[in-house]
């Protein structure tokens, strides 16, 4: 029998052995990490049980669907179970990287912790889109086969790309027996392995970014462990921690339960290639990029804006203007503000070009803030402007970001209809 | 210095001769990353091999639509088992593709509009395969067809051939 205290030892490898009273506090982090793991935990048991009762063939892979929904005791719950937790999990990945983003906690030490939550957030993305295709129905059939024909969209290597994916011209059992494989092996493992990291990460810089740490200068901050960062702050045992995660997890846990109880995951008709449905609807995270390629090329929009976004990111941590989070207006005020109207008037430009509108009315909310905030922080004294006078220009690009991401999301999931034409909600 | 100096050109000769020469741990250390190097280029090229099915147990691209009397003069009709339009006019019969041109979706002939309609992200097509509206990057290709000694139409759905290129005669 191994003794307790030795448990304790390899958690505290794992967590940091005392963490500070303020680093727990909801309100900062609002325990969005330990949930989308919550998230992730779910999804990993509930995948695992799905799987004893899945054939990934064609046309079994539905008859198991039926079979899971009117057969298998609880085979209904597990699979709602296993789809909800899937849709939080995206959600939860979004709003903690956009919470981790306006607290700044992206900034040195923590740029690498940055990079492998992009990485995460990838990856959940491709899970979920992998997991997409195995019901085998409409949807599946031909989200997935609009999917891969992104692919065939790179110029020279795109049509090999796309065989090599599909094993095949077009999407059919190889292809339903590949995803299955990234889904249910690679794509977990890889997501095991860099939350690994992504925690043992954290735990390195100094654990929970904290209220304290945002207000000093990021390089200058000292680990957590250090007895000059715990000073006479409170501090706790590493088991509050785990505690409340634990408990979060709990919640979020009952919280999907009861939906899936209440709410069936959608099966539509068995996968038909002789008929497209009218709409043919991506799941809502992926109605944006939809909406999207309404507008532009497939090697623009699959391609290069997602690489572009996905460059961006990765590249905040490494701009000192980003890490100094200093006022957009703070100096150069006239040529900021020139340089901003010319950056709005191009990508007006650019989006009237392709006739597309829908993106452009957060361009032009993003851009009146910008100038709002530009003019309150004129009318304050420069030692404290107003709010939205003293937000650094990470904080415009990524408010920039999310409001497009919103915007195209809502369009695409509620506002389009039959051919992609629009539809008031309220009228059908 | 001088000592290195000295020594130096006593071994000038010795070095000339050994200047090409490497020692035993270099020379396991550049046979290792090259046997390495090797290996996974090779299981690269194999790994890529592996992936690409030699063997499809894919329809075949060549299918009849049947004897020409099927179809009505001046109608496009939707052959959505085989993914084509079979057009015929009062000059004769062509083939399309049905699969839009944009990301794969299967379109359909709209009567009352008079387009062939993408239901995934609104392309329209005219019914010779032009682009009328929406996102399509290219026209709907027309495919290979002719009529067999039996009398079917016969189309090719791997071979595209240009616009406006000819009609099957009934």
């Amino acid at each position: 029998m191994i003794p307790l205290s030795r448990w304790q030892e390899e958690f505290k490898e794992i967590f940091s052995a005392r963490v500070r009273e303020r680093q727990l506090g909801f309100r900062h982090t609002w325990y969005l990490g330990s949930l989308t793991l919550g998230a992730f935990t779910i999804q990993l048991i509930t995948g695992i049980l799905l799987m004893l009762y899945y054939h990934p063939s064609v046309p079994q892979a539905y008859a198991d669907m039926k079979d899971l929904q009117f057969v298998v005791s609880s085979g209904m719950l597990l699979r709602s179970l296993h789809r909800w937790s899937a849709h939080a999990m995206v959600f939860l990945v979004f709003v903690h990287m956009a919470k981790v983003f306006y607290r700044g906690a992206y900034r040195p030490p923590r740029e690498f912790n940055w990079m492998f939550g992009l990485g995460l957030l990838q990856l959940t993305l491709l899970l979920s889109y992998t997991g997409y295709l195995l019901p085998w129905d409409q949807l599946s059939y031909w989200g997935t086969t609009v999917g891969s024909n992104i692919l065939s969209s790179i110029p020279f290597i795109g049509d090999k790309l796309r065989f090599i994916l599909l094993g095949g011209h077009s999407v059919n059992a190889n292809f339903l027996l590949r995803f299955y494989v990234l889904h249910t092996v690679i794509l977990p493992v890889a997501v095991i392995g860099l939350v690994a990291v992504h925690i043992w990460r954290l735990h390195r810089d100094g654990g929970m970014y904290s209220a304290r740490e945002a207000h000093e200068p990021a390089a200058t901050t000292p680990p957590s462990d250090s007895p000059a960062a715990q000073g006479n702050e409170r501090t706790l045992p590493y088991w509050e921690l785990l505690f409340r995660e634990v408990i979060a997890i709990q919640v979020l846990a009952v919280i999907l339960v009861w939906i899936a109880l209440h709410w069936h995951a959608p099966l539509g008709q068995l996968a038909d290639p002789t008929h497209t449905p009218n709409p043919s609807k991506a799941p809502w995270y992926f109605t944006g990029l939809q909406e999207l390629f309404h507008y532009f090329p497939p090697f623009v929009a699959g391609i290069i804006l997602p690489g572009l976004i996905m460059t961006a990111l990765v590249a905040v941590p490494f701009f000192n203007v980003n890490i100094k989070g200093e006022s957009l207006w703070a100096r150069n005020k006239l040529r900021r503000l020139l340089a901003a109207g010319v950056v709005v008037l191009a990508l007006t430009g650019f989006l009237v070009f392709f006739h597309a509108w829908v993106p452009l009315v957060p361009v032009w909310i993003v851009g009146g803030f910008l100038v709002l905030s530009a003019a309150s922080s004129s009318r304050q004294s420069r030692t404290s402007p107003s709010w939205l006078g003293s937000r650094p220009l990470s904080f415009w690009i990524m408010t920039w970001f999310l409001a497009e991401a919103i915007t195209l999301t809502a369009v695409g999931t509620l506002f389009r209809g039959p051919g992609w034409s629009w539809v008031w909600p309220w009228r059908s | 210095m001088q000592k290195e100096n000295t020594e130096k050109e006593n071994n000038r000769d010795d070095q000339e001769n050994r200047s090409h020469d490497i020692t035993r741990r270099q020379f396991f250390l550049k046979a290792g990353a090259t046997s390495l190097a090797t290996a996974g280029g090779c299981a690269g090229v194999f790994g890529l091999r592996y992936l690409s099915p030699s063997v499809l147990y894919e329809p075949s691209p060549v299918v009849s639509v049947g004897k020409p009397d099927r179809y009505p003069v001046d109608s496009v009709t939707l052959e959505s088992q085989l993914g084509i339009f079979v057009v015929r006019l009062s000059e004769g019969f062509y083939a399309m593709s049905a699969i839009c041109s944009h990301l794969g979706c299967l379109s359909a002939w709209k009567p009352d509009a008079g387009v062939i309609a993408c239901p995934c992200h609104g392309s329209a097509f005219h019914r010779d395969g032009a682009i009328v509206n929406g996102p399509a990057p290219r026209p709907l290709p027309w495919l290979k067809m002719w009529m067999s000694d039996e009398g079917n139409l016969m189309i090719d759905r791997a071979t595209t051939v240009a616009a406006q290129s000819g009609y099957v005669r009934a």
